[in-house]
C-alpha cells in the first residue's frame, strides 16, 4: 500500500491515514482545516465546494474545476489541488479574480463565493472568450441565493480580459512536482481499499482480487454514497488512470471514445460531429460534474434519465466491453436492459463507446425538457436520427427518456411512420402511436399526461426544424 | 452649497464596499460550520412529531436514552 500524494495549494502533501471514502471536501475541512471550501447541497449541485484540479499535461498543468464534495480522497492524488486559501499571494495581495469580486460587490452573505471564485479561476485559465454564453456555461454549476448573478457574471468578465495571473509562470514548475512522484495504484485503511490500476491488465487483476468492488469512472453518481449516505465502500476500483481507456480514435465511419473520457474530453468532439448531442451535454450537470463524469459511467448506471443514452439509442452507437476472456460488441439497446440494469457480467468493463458518423442527409436532434435550463434532471428527452428518402421517411429513430423505466426507442411510432410524407399531416396521431410505446409515470418533475403531451411535441418540434430553412432552436432565443 | 457636497463621502450614490468582501473571497471568513467542535461536544437531533395537531400526553424517553452514545434527558 502506498500514500496518496498531491500539491495542496503547490506544497507537497501525503496521506495514509484517511479512510478512502471520505470525501475530498471532508479531508479539506475536517483533515487539512481549509474550511474556506463549503459544504452546500453535497450533491454536486451548487458549488460551494468547488476547487480547481491541476493535472500535468505536456509539462504544464491543465486546470479544471470540480465538486469536492462528490470526490474521494485518492481521486486527488497525483493533482495540483487549489482551493480558496492558495490563491491570494504570499504577501496578502489578491487574486484578480478574488479582487474583481470584491470591486463589482458580488459577495453578499459569501457563503458560495469560494466555489464561484475557483470556477472563475479555472475559467480564467481556459483561455475561452468572455462572451455571455461561455460565461454562463462556466458559472452554471454555482448557485448563489442571495447577491443575485448580475454582477458575479460581471466580475467573471472582468477577469477573462484580464491580465495573466502568478499561477502560469508557477504551472510547469508544479507540473515538473507531480511527474516526479509515482502516483498511487493501491491505497488501503482500515479495511477499505481504492485501486487505482493503469492498465487494462491491472484493471482486470484488481478486479479479479477483488470480484465484489464497485468501479469508479467519474464518481459524479456513485459519490453520492459516500457524501450523502455515508457508505465505507469496501473496495473501489478507479478507472481514470486505466490508459486503454482514455483514447478517443475518429475512424472513416465513427467515432470511438474510451469508457474513462469525461463529457468535458469529448463534448468538442461531439459539437464538430454531432452539434445537438454537444449542445445537450453542456445541460448535463455543470462543468464541474463534466470534468469527472463519463458517457460510460452514464450507459452503466443505465438510468432512465441518463441524458446521453436516448442519443445513444437514436444514433445507433454501441459499446465494446472488455474482459479477461475477450471482448464483445453490443448496441447501446441492448446494453441497456432495464431500470438500473445493464449486460455488464462480472469482470467486464466498458472499455469504449462507438457512434457511427451520420450518413449525408441524415438529421439528428436531441431536445431536453427539465425545470430548469441548466444543470438539471430531464422531466423528458427525446433523441431523433431520420433519413429520408423522396420527401418520406426512409428511417426516424427515435429514442426518450423519462417516459419509461429506462431510456427506449419508440418502436410503434418508428414503424408507423416508416414511408410517411415527413410532413405535419399525420403527426396528430403521435400522441396514439406514443401511448402505444410508453406508459410514463407522473412524478414532481411533470404528470404522465403532461410527459406524453411532451414527448409529441417534441417530435412536432424535429419535423418543424428539419422542415424549414431556418434554424429554430428555443434554447438560442 | 457646492463645498459640504464635495466634502461629504459615501452616502447616496457611493459604493460602500461590504465589510466582508475580503473574507469571503479569501475564504478567510468564519461560519459556524467552520468552527471546530470540542471532542466532548454532544449533538442534539429534533424528534418532530408525526401528528400535524395533537396533545402531547407525555414523552417516553427510554429507547432514546438506551441508544450509543446518548448523553443524558432533559
Amino acid at each position: 500500500m502506498t500514500a496518496v500524494q498531491f500539491l495542496l495549494n503547490g506544497k507537497p502533501c501525503s496521506e495514509d491515514s484517511a479512510p478512502p471514502s471520505m470525501t475530498v471536501l471532508d479531508w479539506l475541512r475536517t483533515r487539512a482545516r481549509l474550511t474556506g471550501t463549503k459544504e452546500g447541497c453535497a450533491e454536486g449541485d451548487c458549488g460551494a465546494c468547488t476547487i480547481v484540479l491541476g493535472r500535468e499535461v505536456d509539462g504544464s498543468l491543465r486546470f479544471q474545476a470540480v465538486n469536492s464534495c462528490l470526490m474521494m480522497l485518492p481521486q486527488i492524488d497525483n493533482r495540483a489541488v487549489f482551493t480558496v486559501e492558495g490563491l491570494a499571494a504570499a504577501d496578502g495581495a489578491l487574486h484578480p479574480v478574488q479582487q474583481a469580486m470584491i470591486d463589482t460587490d458580488a459577495t453578499q452573505c459569501g457563503f458560495c463565493t469560494p466555489g464561484f471564485v475557483m470556477a472563475m479561476f479555472a475559467f480564467h485559465h481556459g483561455g475561452e472568450p468572455a462572451d455571455s454564453a461561455t460565461v454562463h456555461e462556466a458559472l452554471a454549476g454555482n448557485l448563489c441565493r442571495c447577491t443575485g448573478y448580475r454582477s458575479i457574471v460581471e466580475a467573471c468578465r472582468r477577469v477573462a480580459q484580464g491580465p495573466a495571473d502568478r499561477f502560469v509562470a508557477e504551472a510547469p514548475v508544479l507540473a515538473e512536482k507531480l511527474a516526479s512522484v509515482p502516483p498511487c495504484t493501491d491505497y488501503r485503511c482500515g479495511t477499505q481499499t481504492f485501486l487505482m490500476p493503469r492498465s487494462l491488465d491491472a484493471l482486470f487483476a484488481a478486479m479479479e482480487q477483488h470480484p465484489s468492488a464497485i468501479l469508479l469512472a467519474g464518481g459524479t453518481d456513485l459519490g453520492l454514497r459516500v457524501s450523502k449516505d455515508r457508505e465505507a465502500l469496501p473496495a473501489v476500483i478507479a478507472l481514470e488512470g486505466v490508459r486503454e481507456l482514455r483514447h478517443v480514435t475518429t475512424g472513416a465511419d465513427a467515432i470511438e471514445f474510451g469508457g474513462a473520457v469525461t463529457y468535458s474530453e469529448i463534448l468538442p468532439h461531439l459539437d464538430r460531429y454531432f452539434p445537438s448531442f454537444g449542445a445537450l451535454v453542456r445541460r448535463i450537470g455543470s462543468r464541474q460534474i463534466r470534468n469527472l463524469g463519463t458517457v460510460a459511467g452514464n450507459l452503466a448506471t443505465a438510468s432512465p434519465i441518463g441524458d446521453s443514452i436516448p442519443c445513444l439509442l437514436a444514433l445507433d452507437a454501441s459499446v465494446k466491453l472488455m474482459s479477461r476472456a475477450g471482448e464483445r460488441v453490443l448496441p447501446v439497446e441492448a446494453f441497456i436492459t432495464g431500470y438500473r440494469k445493464t449486460a455488464l457480467a462480472a469482470g467486464e468493463v466498458i472499455a469504449a463507446v462507438r457512434i457511427p458518423f451520420l450518413a449525408a442527409g441524415r438529421k439528428f436532434s436531441v431536445y431536453k425538457l427539465s425545470k430548469r435550463f441548466d444543470q438539471d434532471i430531464s422531466t423528458v428527452i427525446a433523441a431523433f436520427r431520420l433519413e429520408r428518402l423522396g420527401g418520406k421517411v426512409q428511417e426516424l429513430r427515435a429514442a426518450y427518456g423519462g417516459m419509461a423505466a429506462r431510456a427506449m426507442r419508440a418502436v410503434a411510432l418508428e414503424t408507423a411512420v416508416k414511408g410517411r410524407p415527413w410532413e405535419p399531416a399525420w403527426l396528430p396521431d403521435i400522441e396514439t402511436l406514443l401511448a402505444r410505446d410508453f406508459t410514463p409515470i407522473g412524478d414532481h418533475r411533470g404528470g404522465a399526461a403532461y410527459r406524453l403531451r411532451a414527448a409529441a411535441g417534441l417530435l412536432r418540434r424535429f419535423q418543424f426544424e428539419t422542415s424549414s430553412n431556418v434554424p429554430v432552436r428555443v434554447e438560442a432565443l | 452649497m457646492n463645498e459640504p457636497l464635495a466634502r461629504t463621502r459615501g452616502g447616496v450614490h457611493a459604493a460602500v464596499r461590504h465589510d466582508s468582501a475580503v473574507g469571503h473571497v479569501t475564504g478567510a471568513a468564519r461560519y459556524l460550520d467552520d468552527v471546530p467542535s470540542e471532542p466532548s461536544t454532544l449533538e442534539a437531533a429534533l424528534v418532530l412529531s408525526p401528528h400535524p395537531h395533537a396533545r402531547i400526553c407525555r414523552i417516553d424517553l427510554s429507547p432514546a436514552l438506551a441508544a450509543p452514545g446518548v448523553g443524558g434527558g432533559p
